[in-house]
């Protein structure tokens, strides 16, 4: 009893925490105003020093929502909507982040998180700055506590105490899915720093020279974040869903895709200010669009008006908080934009229309009409129905149709740019270095109609497409090695690491390309030449897709720690090994849940998924063979590895190089 | 002949099978009455081998049965095909293909029977619009409100694509210009001065 007194404490405590945190936040906010008006600089230093502090006390508060969930207190409304006492310690902890309220907790976490971070990391590097960026993350702060605490707060108690919770979604009981929205919000949150760093940029009239490369870091981290997220929900679907893809244009997809297309073209396009001083405007425009998204996309599947127009009118009082919200942070922003955007116009100029610069501008247009449309087919639906009542659906066929040639020139323009210099490129150099990637392009696209029955052109477009991408980056590293060895006479392998090491912000880049190439490959191969069936299957049956033999071997109960499933098993004849589908019925659940069995190695997946018993011992079962999907994981694994590759580059990178040439140069 | 039931031998043949003829099951009782000696030498040696090759005569007759592999019935293909770009209306934003919910199997059914019926993928497309209106097209239809949706991302290529370009074209116009020429005054103005700089 003592204990559950306790418990029962901490959970009022955690929100007195949460309050506190509000009131912080509120004094980090307008400490700088206040400082500035009357004429106290010291007092903006409150701004970072309540960083620190809102961090601490939200941190408090989620813990306390942690240990309520651990030690299954239910007397806590949202605890008992979301876990339940059979639940797994795992599940429990990942509960937290399982509903709508959890949810919105966890993402004001990581924006305290981030805050803190920043003003850690800024006293030394722009103290000047801090206080203005830290008030700006602390409203930030302000608006989303005032959501949780005022309309959907995870404290409210349950009276009277039920002996057992719901059940957390079993959708949710993946480990995919515990780490997914984690890492999403990282993504999402983490573009609040560049949207922070613009509008102080806007305010205080902060040249952008010396802003753009902290602005890079912190963008190329977020982007970094929400391409793992984005990842680990594409990896999720694939595994939990039981339909043999990853991606389906749900809107809830396209919410974190979209912010995801405009930071890929944030992070070129800084790239561009930061070598050649030019879009400087563009570039705050994309970073107030980019958090701007990344807050469309958290209200998008956090507000339920997605699953119907009709949710979003169930509390009209969160529905208007959120569009309030929205509204004053678009205008604000872009208000400031308005009025300060045209300090740091002093541009340069393009010498030349073949020039990396102007084919990055390029990149941002075919990036800017991705997401545009994304934008206009996820709300397109939603508005029609607000505003007319008609009802239409926007669906995976219609995305896959315009947004595929925008990926396959996105792709092309990926294979090209980087051979391109910088101001003016040579182009009788750059027809001869296209030759022969070009060649083996086009003989592999013919390879494709040749040898695959291929469905669709994108088929051999796409991988002809990816090949001539892939032998450009072959080819061009092995030119720089090449040199390398010419000059130094390195063995191979120093000269691989020296080169790569040497400039780790370009290969960085370099190998993130590859990793999207490898992913392309992968979507080429599953998008287009998935085979599958759909049989029935009694104990001893067999099935052939694409010249894989499985053999149905029967079905078994199983019991898992808060579910019975009926457990199939198929051995893979080619092979032998088994694949294992279930069935799971979760307790205090209705409707049974599918778990795929997959068989994966480089080539091929073969997914199966049980879905219902049609009589006796025989079964409905749906057998995928995907080819390459294995590419995708790969890809995404090798996209972050760059990623981090590039980040690790010292700022002062460029003169330490020049230094090590002119060394050289002496000897 | 000894008839006891020790050395009465009764065992079955079983197996159970599918081919074009539908299911059935085979069942043949055998039954082998044997004297002590050959009991006796059942029992040492024969009898191992007697059951192995039953069941082999067994696996023999069963074998071509069983791994004749399950085909997919073509109707259900035809089905699915039609069913992925039908929207199950309850669900969200999921064809019915997919869509374990009692909507979308009702919803699959009928496009099976219509498909036995002989209906074209258009009529049955049609039959469920005019049923539900144009919600159940995962693909919006080219007409009325869904035309927006298939002119916009067009649309919006031109007018980006079009800005790129007007930036790109007059970020080239505006190179600096070069230096104008000085004039015989300013050219000796600056000597002088350079003079006074470092006599």
């Amino acid at each position: 009893m003592s204990a559950n007194l306790l418990s029962l404490n901490l959970v009022e405590l955690g929100q007195y925490c949460a309050f506190l945190a509000l009131l912080v936040a509120l004094v980090q906010g307008l400490a700088p105003a206040v400082a500035h008006v009357w004429r106290q600089p010291r007092l903006a230093q409150l701004s970072v020093s309540g960083s620190v502090a809102v961090f601490a006390l939200t941190s408090l508060g989620g813990l306390s929502l942690i240990h309520a969930f651990v030690t299954s207190n239910f007397s806590v409304q949202y605890v008992a909507q979301n876990s339940n006492t059979l639940l797994p310690i795992f599940y429990k902890v990942a509960a937290l982040w399982g509903g709508h309220e959890g949810s919105l907790y966890l993402w004001v976490w990581v924006l305290t998180l981030y805050t803190m971070v920043v003003g850690l990391h800024g006293r030394k590097q722009y103290p000047e700055h801090l206080p203005v960026i830290l008030a700006v993350q602390g409203w930030l702060i302000v608006g989303f506590f005032g959501l949780i605490l005022f309309l959907s707060n995870p404290f409210d108690r349950l009276f009277p105490i039920p002996a057992d919770g719901h059940d957390l979604n079993p959708l949710l009981q993946d480990p995919g899915m515990v780490f997914h929205p984690p890492m999403l919000y990282l993504g999402y949150v983490g573009f609040s720093v560049p949207f922070a760093f613009a509008m102080t940029a806007l305010i205080t009239r902060w040249r952008s020279e010396l802003w753009i490369g902290l602005v890079r870091r912190w963008a190329l981290i977020a982007w970094g974040f929400l391409t793992t997220g984005v990842m680990l929900g594409g990896w999720w679907a694939y595994y939990e869903l039981g339909w043999g893809g990853y991606w389906a244009w749900d809107p809830v997809e396209n919410a974190s895709f979209m912010p995801w297309l405009l930071g890929t073209a944030l992070v070129h396009s800084i790239t561009v200010q930061d070598r050649r001083r030019m879009l400087h405007a563009w570039n705050i425009f994309l970073v107030i669009s980019t958090f701007a998204l990344s807050l469309l996309g958290t209200f998008l599947v956090r507000s339920g008006v997605l699953s119907s127009v009709h949710a979003f009118a169930v509390d009209p009082g969160r529905g208007a908080y959120i569009l309030a919200f929205m509204t004053i942070v678009l205008t604000v922003s872009f208000g400031i934009f308005m009025l300060r955007g045209r300090y740091q116009q002093a541009e340069e100029s393009i010498t030349s229309l073949m020039s990396r610069e102007s084919l990055f501008v390029w990149n941002n247009v075919l990036f800017t009409v991705a997401c545009a449309s994304v934008l206009l087919g996820t709300l397109y639906p939603l508005a029609l129905d607000t505003f007319t009542g008609q009802k239409i659906t926007v669906g995976a066929p219609y995305f896959n149709i315009v947004m595929v040639p925008i990926f396959l020139v996105i792709v092309l323009l990926m294979a090209v740019g980087p051979l391109v210099p910088w101001r003016k490129a040579n182009l009788e150099r750059l027809r001869a270095r296209l030759l022969w990637p070009l060649i083996i392009g086009v003989a592999a696209a013919l390879g494709v109609i040749l040898f695959l029955s291929a469905v669709h052109w994108t088929g051999p477009a796409a991988a002809g497409i990816a090949i001539f991408a892939l032998m450009n980056l072959i080819t061009e590293f092995a030119r720089a090695i090449r040199q390398r060895r010419l000059q130094l006479h390195e063995p191979l392998a120093k000269a691989c690491a020296k080169t790569v090491l040497g400039n780790r912000r370009h290969y960085g880049g370099m190998i993130v390309h590859f990793g999207i190439v490898i992913i392309a490959l992968g979507l080429v191969g599953s998008g287009l030449f998935r085979s599958e069936a759909s049989v029935n299957m009694a104990p001893g049956d067999e099935v052939e897709v694409a010249g894989e033999r499985l053999r149905f071997e029967g079905v078994t109960p199983l019991r898992g720690q808060n579910y019975n499933a009926m457990q199939g098993r198929l051995t893979l004849l080619n092979s032998g090994r088994e694949v294992r589908p279930e069935r799971r019925t979760y307790m205090r659940q209705e409707a049974p849940m599918t778990e795929s069995g997959i068989d994966s190695t480089l080539l091929r997946d073969v997914y199966v998924a049980m879905t219902d018993s049609t009589g006796g011992d025989r079964w409905a079962v749906h057998v995928y063979v995907n080819p390459l999907v294995r590419l995708i994981w790969i890809g995404g694994g090798i996209i972050l590895a760059g990623l981090l590759l590039s980040l690790s580059s010292r700022r002062r990178a460029r003169e330490s190089e020049v230094s090590v040439g002119t060394v050289e140069a002496t000897k | 002949m000894d008839s006891s039931p020790r050395n009465l031998y009764s065992f079955s043949l079983e197996g159970e099978g599918q081919d074009e003829g539908g299911e059935y099951k085979i069942n043949i009782p055998l039954t082998l009455t044997l004297s002590r000696r050959e009991r006796g030498f059942l029992d040492a040696y024969l009898r191992p081998s007697l059951l192995t090759g039953c069941s082999i005569l067994l696996a023999l007759l069963t074998l071509p049965l069983f791994a004749a592999p399950v085909t997919e019935d073509p109707l259900e293909r035809q089905m699915l095909d039609i069913a992925k770009d039908l929207r199950c209306a309850v669900c969200q934003n999921q064809p019915i293909s997919e869509s374990n919910a009692d909507l979308a199997r009702d919803m699959r059914r009928i496009v099976r029977e219509q498909i036995e019926a002989g209906k074209s993928r258009e009529e049955i497309m049609n039959y469920f619009v005019e049923r539900y209106g144009d919600y159940v097209l995962l693909n919006p239809p080219k007409r009325g409100p869904g035309a927006v949706i298939w002119l916009a991302p067009i649309a919006l290529l031109l007018v980006v694509g079009i800005s790129g370009f007007v930036f790109l074209r007059n970020r080239l116009k505006s190179t600096l210009p070069s230096a104008p020429k000085l004039s015989k005054d300013d050219v000796a103005l600056v000597r002088a001065a350079r003079k006074q700089e470092n006599p």
